[in-house]
């Protein structure tokens, strides 16, 4: 089962893609950016994953808030996206996202990422 | 002329087509005038916004200028470098952008005047000039209300909703509305069948993410730059096909829908037939939506 020590946190107001993060593995999801902004100021995370185009926000710019908080300078961040452009690619990666993945993202997938970058074990199936 | 008015200086998308076979729609990268009586707006800074500096100085007006940048591709600031006002004591332009901060701003537009590839710099701009970086909030300008959204198109693009006089204006001119749609069907077969339902909700919320932001604009100028032919090799590159701007649009209840960014390659027989076959789609659709070939000089009067 999923190490409860572990803290994933997604941000994606897309409810279609939090459902396909909730079947890989137990998290913290938010569908607005500000309140998913508002717990990363307070919380600390093993593994953030962030959506890029959304409504109030696109990902890339909440990043680069998220890299001001002290807390978050080093956390692993995943960036998932519709967008499938070199120009985002090296804009994630130079705001340190780990991987940027193109959406239509499988469970299965998610679940490897979450393996690589955390310490959480495959949910028994 | 009214006082109150949107007016087009250049509807191409990509690269300037000053070819004879293209002259009724007009050869210019984008820009659009919206006058609001002592207020100037500008949105982006294509080869079009040159006609419009030669115009303001002819006229002698020296009043503020906007200039809303929707991003820093060579056919949204390539006018940049010949646009008269801003080398002119007098005058004054604020630039408005997507960028980390206002430093940055300047920096993607002093760029491309630099050596080796011009010979004048911005530092030679005699204009009092501002960068602005309001990101996702919303900018007054005179009676005008100004917010914008992310669009579909390499790098950080902005769409821009203004709102005046109760109308409201939208422009997108880079966006490629549903490249997930299509890659969702491309790869279908991946997926678990217990992920398919999952799939068509994405699709589903991708167009409601769609007429969400169109949702009854009295003005849509829209990206509409490929037919489906073109589409079906170009998919990916950051543009729309012609018939998902149509029925987007028609679906959030677009009043007026304003072709724009059509492809440098089209003359103006293949824009007329674009036209042609989105009024087709609006008519089999019964939808009261009126559909215009957008082309340089096209004025909307913003007060009938």
């Amino acid at each position: 089962m999923a190490d409860k020590q572990s803290q994933i946190v997604v941000i994606d107001d897309s409810r279609a893609s939090l459902t396909m993060y909730e079947r890989a593995v137990s998290l913290i999801s938010f569908e607005s950016p500000l309140e998913g902004f508002e717990h990363l100021q307070n919380n600390n995370a093993d593994l953030i994953f962030l959506g890029n185009l959304m409504r109030e926000t696109d990902g890339l710019t909440l990043l680069r808030k998220v890299r001001e908080l002290p807390r978050h300078l080093m956390t692993a961040v995943i960036v998932m996206s519709t967008k499938d452009y070199d120009q985002d690619r090296a804009m994630a990666k130079k705001l340190g996202a780990l991987e940027y993945l193109i959406k239509p993202v499988r469970s299965q997938v998610i679940r490897e990422v979450i393996e690589k970058y955390t310490q959480i074990e495959r949910p028994e199936q | 002329m009214p006082e109150n008015y949107l007016r087009f200086w250049g509807v191409r998308g990509s690269y300037p087509a000053p070819f004879a076979s293209h002259m009724k729609i007009g050869g210019n990268t984008p820009c659009v005038e919206l006058c609001l009586g002592e207020h100037t707006i500008l949105f982006d800074a294509g080869t079009g916004i040159i006609p419009f500096g030669h115009r303001r100085v002819a006229e002698s007006v020296n009043g503020r200028l906007s200039v809303f940048l929707t991003h820093y591709h060579w056919d949204h600031i390539s006018g940049l470098p010949f646009f008269i006002p801003a080398f002119l004591p007098g005058y004054s332009v604020d630039f408005f952008g997507p960028a980390d901060s206002p430093a940055e701003l300047e920096e993607h537009i002093a760029q491309q005047m630099r050596a080796p590839y011009f010979p004048v710099e911005t530092e030679t701009w005699l204009a009092s000039i501002r960068y602005h970086t309001p990101h996702y909030e919303p900018i007054s300008i005179g009676p005008a209300r100004i917010s914008a959204f992310v669009l579909h198109h390499p790098g950080l693009t902005y769409g821009y909703r203004i709102e005046v006089f109760g109308k409201v204006i939208l422009y997108c001119p880079d966006n490629e509305i549903y490249f997930v749609n299509q890659r969702i069907d491309s790869m279908r077969d991946e997926f678990d069948e217990s992920e398919h339902e999952i799939l068509e909700q994405m699709k589903q919320e991708q167009h409601g993410r769609v007429t969400d932001y169109m949702r009854d604009a009295d003005i849509l100028i829209h990206d509409a730059q490929y037919t489906e032919e073109d589409y079906e090799r170009k998919r990916g590159w950051g543009h729309s096909c012609y018939t998902d701007t149509v029925t987007s649009a028609m679906d959030a209840g677009v009043k007026n829908l304003y072709l724009f960014s059509y492809d440098p390659n089209y003359d103006d027989d293949q824009v007329d037939g674009l036209h042609a076959s989105a009024n087709k789609i609006i008519a089999e659709k019964r939808s009261n939506m009126i559909c215009h070939k957008t082309c340089e000089g096209l004025l909307i009067d913003l007060d009938s």
